[in-house]
């Protein structure tokens, strides 16, 4: 009996649960890049800026969205009343961007855009660019992609930013050494600076005005600050034995720099306007790479005072330094992420060189790229990638992979490109 | 008045008990069921029909009479002149002795007695002592013939109240087995009407059940068809579950679908879930057009 | 002051929810400037590249003992090390000769690395190997006024490739003459 009684229990359980909402559980999906595309704009000319192809290699770039090529695109509206949302439903096409360019009065050029989401059928985003130039349209173009790519992921785009980095060919007498300035998507490289001897260390001021960097002249090393506007060049030091690793703090008044005149290499600090010095370590190791946190509290530097190079952390105000890395044979040239959470190294297990991310809190280090021979990471100003130097099968070349390792992607550049430096965002 | 605190918790204690035995009797009136005779014990109805019989007043022994004050002597005759055959005169005076005693005036002639002349004494002691004899044997047989009728007429009436009895003890076992059949039949019809209801509930609950079944079937037809359309971003967390609820119109369309929990992963992900429902629009229909429900909740979740 | 505060923050709220409607709303906006001097202006730079260092060759100028080519002026070091080997002992001894007879003689010590490691890091190695022969100089009479040190890291390497025989050829102090 009260067995019985129990299974009708049960059985009204059953029976007013199936009352409520009927509860479906989807386990599973794919993970797979967004799908967007971005029909030609209207009102171009043939030797304008193709605004559509630039944003659509913006946005692939990332690995977070997948485009569609032209010949596939099933209309080619350039305003929301002539689109038909279900036939870009048809082809998987979530997003879609489209637009027009016009010519003002004064022979600018006027962009004006709008991204829809075809799957709500909605208008999600309508902008008129401001009127530029027609030779500046690439920058109207990353700004499109910025504005596009924080409206869809939340985070903001980071396509209309700047990369420094070194470039090297030749041998012996004939090898030259290059600073280059180009887009974030290595468009438009441009040299800023020459040698026969080699530069190095490459550091945005955070205003996006000046690079420091490193050069030998007369058998000497010094760090140089390079005015890009007006290519003004001034030695910021150049004592004897090595001047390197040119660290801007984050309002750009101070340097910190790796300097070895008075005895081996030492983390100095240099007031940038006066030239006034601080020594920051005093180990007969080496100490160098140094890299300010955001804050402007600590230092971040590669120290093998341990016997082997790893990372520490010094705070502005002094004091003993505390060894932050444990894992692998070595660790190296850490550089801050833009909130200052994380640490973005180069890891070494005693058989490769591999980028890799430090979480200060935990202590945690993830392994982000491949090796073997892979350094130089520098955070985009979102904190959404790490781009990189790695041996490519033509030489040194940059890479970039996300912060949680799933996507790479490797920047084609001709000749032997390390040391890539990513500028900030505008403040 | 003070009561004791341990007389208090007695109490309590006997309530608990009590209570306790009461509830323990309710949980197994189903399990235990009690032989008629020994319920009949248990339950002390009488009844009202029938009031007990009040005892029969029983005869009461009779209150010895007070003592009679003694007669007035009575004046002494004169002593006669003696008489000239003494033998003759106690002979008379023995016949008249004799006349006077009875079994009631024994101590008034005692008395009478000792105020005699010795022979005349020495007689009537005599007497008296003789009939004193005869008279206790007399009332010894006259109390036992009493006691004999007292204890006949006792033994008839306790006769009498055994049959009074016996015939109320069957006439309340008679009411007692009443009321029990009485009892069962009640049971018996509960009994009867609460497995109706209960197997009722039960064909409304395997109905339920059935549905739920089928509602179940249509659910994994729609999973099927989500899960197809579900593109989560790349790089996008790898652990989290999210809730979203999802309006359709009677045909299947999806009027609306909104995360009410963030997957936690940024807005993007959210947007993909959403998104995976959106995109499998019209949602399949139930084969059974009872089992649509028009609101449905979706959980996704990567593993 | 209150109410008008709610007023407004009512207003703006009902603005609010009319600006997100915009399902229909097909006139575009104008974008918040991302950035004043957005676009060229980020970054720009002048026309022409300036030049850093010394116009002429810094490297293979000395002749017989200095002579790169024939190596008696290149020193070896192993894997993340800065002794001075067997080989590199025999040619600084040569070298400690020379410059003890020609006092007048200045040269210059650079040190280098393979390409393994970070580049500022292997500076500092490169520093290190220079002043270890710096050191074995000194230690044989050479005078400090007729020495100085630099270190070009991984910056100049000998030989290129990606495997040991490069590596080895890279890790090296070289003693030029100045």
């Amino acid at each position: 009996m009260r067995n019985k009684l129990g299974w009708l229990m049960a059985l009204l359980l059953v029976s007013s649960a199936a009352r409520a909402d009927l509860e479906i559980t989807i386990t599973g999906g794919e993970t797979a890049a967004m799908p967007i595309a971005i029909v030609p704009f209207a009102g171009q000319d043939p030797s304008d800026t193709d605004i559509a192809k630039v944003v659509d290699a913006d946005l692939s770039r990332t690995g977070q969205f997948r485009s569609m090529t032209r010949s596939a695109l099933p209309e080619l509206p350039a305003e929301p009343g002539k689109v038909t949302y279900a036939s870009w439903r048809q082809v998987g096409m979530d997003n879609l961007v489209i637009g027009q360019t016009r010519r003002d009065a004064a022979g600018n050029v006027v962009v004006r855009f709008y991204l829809l989401d075809t799957v709500r059928g909605q208008q999600l985003m309508a902008y008129d660019m401001p009127a530029v130039a027609p030779t500046q349209m690439r920058y109207v173009a990353h700004q499109i992609s910025d504005l596009i790519y924080q409206k869809l992921t939340g985070i903001p785009g980071a396509f209309n930013t700047k990369i420094a980095y070194v470039a090297a060919s030749g041998l012996g007498n004939s090898r030259r050494y290059q600073i280059v300035v180009a887009d974030a998507d290595g468009d438009s490289p441009k040299v800023v600076a020459v040698s026969r001897e080699p530069l190095m260390s490459p550091a945005w001021s955070h205003d996006r005005k000046r690079l420091a960097y490193v050069g030998f002249e007369h058998g000497r090393s010094a760090v140089y600050i390079h005015t890009l506007a007006t290519g003004q060049v001034r030695k910021l030091v150049s004592e004897k034995g090595i001047n390197g690793s040119p660290a801007w703090s984050p309002d750009d008044r101070s340097m910190a720099v790796t300097l070895s005149f008075e005895t081996n290499p030492d983390i100095y600090i240099i007031d940038v306007e006066t030239g006034a010095r601080r020594r920051m370590t005093d180990h007969y190791g080496i100490d160098t790479e140094p890299s300010w946190s955001p804050d402007g509290q600590s230092l971040v530097f590669t120290s093998d005072r341990g016997g082997q190079p790893q990372v520490y952390l010094l705070p502005i105000s002094g004091g003993d330094p505390k060894r932050l890395t444990f894992v692998g044979k070595q660790n190296l040239r850490a550089s801050y992420s833009p909130d200052g959470k994380s640490l973005a190294l180069v890891n070494f297990d005693d058989s490769r060189y591999r980028i890799a991310l430090l979480d200060l809190a935990s202590g945690a280090m993830k392994v982000l790229s491949d090796g073997p021979l892979d350094e130089s990471p520098s955070f985009s100003p979102n904190g959404a990638v790490i781009i990189y130097a790695t041996q490519g099968r033509q030489g040194a070349e940059l890479a970039t992979v996300s912060v949680d390792g799933r996507v790479k992607q490797r920047m084609r550049q001709t000749g032997d490109v390390r040391e890539p430096a990513w500028s900030s965002m505008a403040r | 008045m003070e009561l004791k605190p341990r007389y208090l918790l007695l109490a309590f204690g006997l309530h608990a008990l009590l209570f306790a035995l009461l509830f323990v009797s309710v949980l197994f009136q189903h399990k235990i069921e009690a032989p008629a005779a020994i319920e009949a014990v248990l339950i002390d109805a009488v009844p009202k029909s029938a009031p007990p019989p009040k005892p029969q007043p029983k005869p009461e022994p009779l209150k010895p009479e007070p003592p009679k004050p003694p007669p007035p002597p009575k004046p002494e005759p004169k002593p006669e002149p003696p008489k000239p055959d003494p033998a003759k005169e106690m002979a008379r005076f023995k016949a008249d002795v004799l006349l006077k005693l009875d079994c009631d005036n024994l101590t008034q002639m005692k008395m009478d007695a000792a105020m005699r002349p010795p022979e005349q004494r020495k007689i009537m002691d005599e007497l008296i002592r003789d009939r004193s004899d005869a008279c206790r044997k007399k009332q010894e047989e006259k109390k036992k013939q009493e006691e004999e009728l007292a204890r006949k007429q006792e033994d008839q009436l306790r006769k009498a109240e055994a049959q009074m009895r016996r015939q109320q003890m069957e006439q309340e076992a008679k009411q007692l087995a009443e009321d029990q059949r009485k009892r069962e039949q009640e049971e018996q019809r509960r009994r009867q009407a609460e497995m109706a209801a209960a197997l009722g509930a039960e064909e409304d609950a395997r109905a339920a059940a059935a549905k739920a079944a089928r509602q179940r079937t249509w659910g994994d037809k729609i999973a099927d068809k989500v899960r197809g359309n579900w593109k989560r971003p790349n790089g996008s967390a790898q652990d989290f579950v999210c809730l979203v609820k999802v309006q359709l119109l009677p045909g299947g369309s999806v009027v609306s679908a909104k995360v009410v929990k963030t997957c936690g992963g940024g807005i993007a992900l959210d947007d993909s879930v959403e998104k995976a429902v959106l995109k499998s629009d019209p949602l399949p229909m139930p084969d059974n057009p009872e089992d649509f429900d028009r609101n449905l909740t979706f959980q996704f979740q990567p593993h | 002051m209150l109410k008008k505060t709610l007023v407004a923050l009512i207003t703006v709220a009902a603005m609010a929810g009319c600006a997100s409607k915009g399902t229909h709303d097909t006139q575009a906006t104008m974008p918040t400037p991302v950035d004043s001097n957005a676009g060229s202006s980020v970054g720009d730079t002048s026309g022409q590249p300036v030049q850093i260092g010394d116009q002429s060759d810094a490297a293979s100028r000395g002749i017989g003992l200095f002579d790169t080519n024939l190596k008696a002026n290149v020193i070896y070091f192993a894997f993340d090390s800065s002794e001075i080997d067997s080989d590199g002992t025999a040619k600084i001894e040569k070298l400690a000769k020379y410059l003890t007879a020609n006092p007048s003689a200045k040269v210059r010590i650079e040190g280098n690395t393979d390409e393994r490691g970070t580049r500022e890091y292997n500076v500092g190695l490169g520093e290190r190997r220079a002043n270890a022969v710096q050191s074995a100089l000194q230690a044989r009479g050479v005078s400090a006024q007729q020495l100085s040190v630099i270190s070009y890291g991984e910056e100049r390497p000998a030989a290129a490739g990606h495997d040991e025989a490069a590596w080895a050829q890279n890790r090296r102090a070289v003693v030029v003459r100045q």
